[in-house]
């Protein structure tokens, strides 16, 4: 079962339990990101020195967050700067440009020599009658999915996050990953990959948190620019909703650069896979699977074959779940679909990634559905509400 | 019967002479490393790095409660 935390307090008070409650899955989460990152060509020492000038940066722009890391370094029993390392562990292994090995601009999609996998995962959100849903599949390292934690947080009243409840679904020691608040608004993640690295902006997961702190999306945008270095410290993009009003949804392709903004297409809806949309972003992005634009146009053609079938309008809140869990589970170009599973033909690390979790949210209710393991043999599902 | 004879360094050595001699330097080598063995180290964590003596109390009770729902 996925570990559960309920967590309130100061944001000490709130890592330290994390930290605590989750140790060993902290521990194992230390141990498989150290492999990771030693695959990506990262030394040990690369690794502390990318870390520590990221705990300065979140010291700088959102202290108590930086508190929050510092409680779960102590509750686990570890070094803050390994804390800080794996909330900042796309930053180091998906940007950064190890001294001794070969940059990343140099692979290409049929190198042999990529030492490990990206993230691999579907984003899709839909607005319709002014209810707003927003789904994902997560998928990475088959590894991690018994590293999994719920976690369901109230933040302290005097913090910047202003006594929000959040519920969010991530690998134990990180701050946030994909989830939704109190205040209706949801965040999902997909990994971009690109070698532009900036330790003077946060990194993706920090930023996530931040989003599930926020009260709409224009809110988030907001605090983004103003408050929060505008931008992320690396390539990424987050789907993310308001279910306030008729409904809101965005597509953000953030980096070091800023936020270049997807608006919801002529029939409301976003889609997004592994690939930048954005054209003309300075950035240098590398593409290094083929199946993300597959997956997007079969994704499209999932929704579109659903539109010749059924007027999404006439659907109550059950089958249109269970409609958008559908497209999720698809399994066309297996293994590498959207419902993913460890590819054998592949050697080490990049065989063995599979969606980890898939998660429905209706945030004009508030609720979520979670699916843990691969949609189409669930492990494990539960539903995610506040009230 | 006669027993064998060993020849070390030149010398005849009897068997029993042999044990008794690997005996003792087994001993001997044991009790030695025994003596400048150092001290087991206890197993070492992190500092708490609380910031505050409100956040070291907190420490306590959290895992003062933990211990007492075991």
């Amino acid at each position: 079962m996925v570990n559960r935390l309920v967590l309130k307090g100061t944001n000490y008070e709130i890592g330290f339990k994390h930290g605590t409650l989750a140790r060993s899955q902290i521990h194992a989460c230390l141990t498989n990101y150290a492999t990771y990152f030693a695959n990506a060509g990262m030394s040990p020492g690369d690794v502390k020195s990318l870390a520590t000038k990221f705990s300065e940066t979140i010291k700088l722009l959102v202290p108590h967050l930086h508190d929050e890391l510092r409680g779960i370094a102590d509750g686990a029993c570890v070094p803050l700067l390994d804390i800080v390392a794996l909330n900042s562990r796309s930053e180091i292994a998906l940007a950064a440009k190890p001294k001794n090995g070969k940059s990343d601009e140099s692979s290409s999609d049929d190198d042999d020599n990529i030492p490990v996998p990206p993230d691999g995962c579907t984003t899709f959100a839909e607005t319709v009658d002014g209810r707003q849903w927003l789904a994902q599949n997560w998928d990475w390292q088959t590894s991690q999915l018994c590293n999994l934690v719920l976690l369901e947080i109230t933040t302290p009243l005097d913090s910047p996050s202003n006594a929000r409840m959040l519920k969010t679904m991530t690998e134990a020691g990180l701050l946030a990953k994909v989830g939704f608040n109190s205040e209706k608004v949801g965040v999902c993640l997909n990994a971009l990959r690109a070698t532009d690295l900036d330790t003077n902006k946060l990194p993706l997961h920090v930023l996530l948190r931040l989003v599930l702190e926020s009260s709409s999306v224009a809110d988030a945008k907001e605090r983004f620019t103003t408050k929060y270095g505008d931008g992320a410290a690396c390539f990424g993009h987050f789907g993310i909703a308001d279910g306030k009003g008729e409904g809101h949804a965005e597509s953000w392709e953030i980096g070091p650069y800023g936020i270049a903004v997807i608006p919801r297409d002529a029939e409301g809806r976003l889609y997004h896979t592994n690939h930048a949309l954005v054209e003309g972003v300075k950035i240098n992005e590398v593409i290094w699977l083929e199946d993300t634009k597959e997956r997007l146009m079969r994704l499209k053609e999932l929704v579109f074959a659903s539109d010749k079938k059924t007027d999404v309008k006439t659907l109550a809140v059950g089958p249109q779940k269970d409609r958008i869990f559908s497209f999720l589970k698809d399994e066309d170009n297996f293994p590498n679909s959207i419902c993913r599973a460890n590819d054998d033909s592949q050697p080490g690390l990049l065989g063995e990634m599979q969606t980890v979790f898939s998660i429905v949210m209706d945030l004009k209710e508030d609720v979520a559905w979670v699916a843990v393991g691969r949609p189409k043999q669930v492990l494990e599902e539960f539903t995610l509400e506040f009230f | 019967m006669a027993g064998a004879v060993y020849h070390v360094f030149g010398r005849a050595v009897k068997p029993h002479q042999l044990s008794i001699a690997t005996l003792g330097s087994t001993a001997a080598l044991v009790i030695g490393l025994n003596l400048t063995k150092k001290p087991a180290e206890k197993p070492t964590s992190p500092p708490i790095n609380a910031a505050s003596p409100e956040e070291e109390d907190f420490v306590k009770d959290f895992m003062k409660s933990l211990e007492e729902k075991k």
